[in-house]
């Protein structure tokens, strides 16, 4: 029993769980007349610390049995009706949580569908192995490379292929693959001028 | 007869609009549906079933084979 209020009972190694019945740590706290932390072998520090020569594992986390509270029928059926609403709503929730990613995966599939079906055979494979959409412009490099990313995924090259800058245009409300598709549909259709004319630009040295 | 597809980003990946373009009421509620959405915003690009990109468009052609619209970009 723990003292003070009497009203819980509690179970746990502070009177029993111990190899050793005479060092338990009630027992110790309670019988040993050298109870401070710095003296005799016997003393409650030292146990606890496992300085005894059989190490012993105390469970400290005592838990209440029961507790007598003054409660109602009314009370009780309150209590019953919460946990039981609050269940379902859990239940509920998880639902919603399971049908939004369905509905995700769902449309990013077609959205990759839809991305994949402007692709030439070689942008599909970039795509597939290095998650990036070349896209040439005439040149002997790509102009541009569109990168799997939401933010400042738009790449733009020099002449000789090198990387100059980044710009960050998106589409609201719409699958990232679906994003890249139009991204890629300004580019091809030779419309990059509007594309960049909005986005925000980043210098890449 | 030939049919015309316009495929339509937005939540769910994309929305099918399908066309007969003998018919007149099909072409018309598919012309109702792109200039509603160019004037939302939309960007309209012609594609052929090969996969050439034929170009941005803002009128509503029947006899186009296929139009990807795509919703207004900003910047990031």
């Amino acid at each position: 029993m723990v003292t003070g209020t009497g009203e819980y009972q509690v179970r746990g190694a502070w009177t029993s769980g111990t190899t050793d019945a005479t060092n338990a740590v009630w027992s110790t706290w309670v019988y040993d007349t050298n109870l401070t932390a710095s003296s005799g072998t016997g003393c409650v520090w030292n146990v606890w610390v496992g300085s005894s020569a059989t190490p012993i594992m105390y469970d400290i986390t005592p838990y209440v049995v029961s507790a007598q509270l003054e409660l109602t029928q009314e009370d009780l059926d309150a209590m019953e009706e919460a946990r039981v609403r609050a269940r379902r709503e859990h239940e509920e929730m998880r639902a919603r949580i399971a049908q939004r990613a369905k509905e995700q995966a769902e449309a990013d599939a077609k959205a990759e569908e839809l991305l994949l079906s402007l692709l030439n055979e070689e942008q599909c494979k970039e795509y597939s192995e290095k998650k990036q959409i070349p896209i040439f412009c005439g040149g002997e490099y790509p102009a541009f490379i569109l990168t799997k990313e939401r933010s400042y995924n738009v790449v733009e090259l020099d002449a000789r292929g090198k990387r100059i800058k980044r710009h960050c245009v998106q589409t609201v409300g719409v699958p990232l693959a679906d994003q890249l598709a139009a991204q890629f549909l300004y580019i091809a259709s030779g419309h990059y001028q509007e594309l960049l004319a909005v986005a925000n630009h980043q210098e890449l040295r | 007869m030939s049919k015309g597809l316009m495929r339509i980003m937005d939540g769910t990946g994309d929305n099918k609009v399908i066309w007969n373009s003998n018919s007149a009421v099909e072409v018309e509620a598919a012309r109702d549906m792109f200039d509603k959405l160019i004037k939302k915003g939309y960007k309209a690009f012609s594609v052929t079933k090969d996969g050439d990109k034929d170009g941005m468009i803002t009128k509503f052609d029947p006899s186009l084979e296929k139009i990807i619209l795509a919703p207004q970009i900003s910047g990031g």
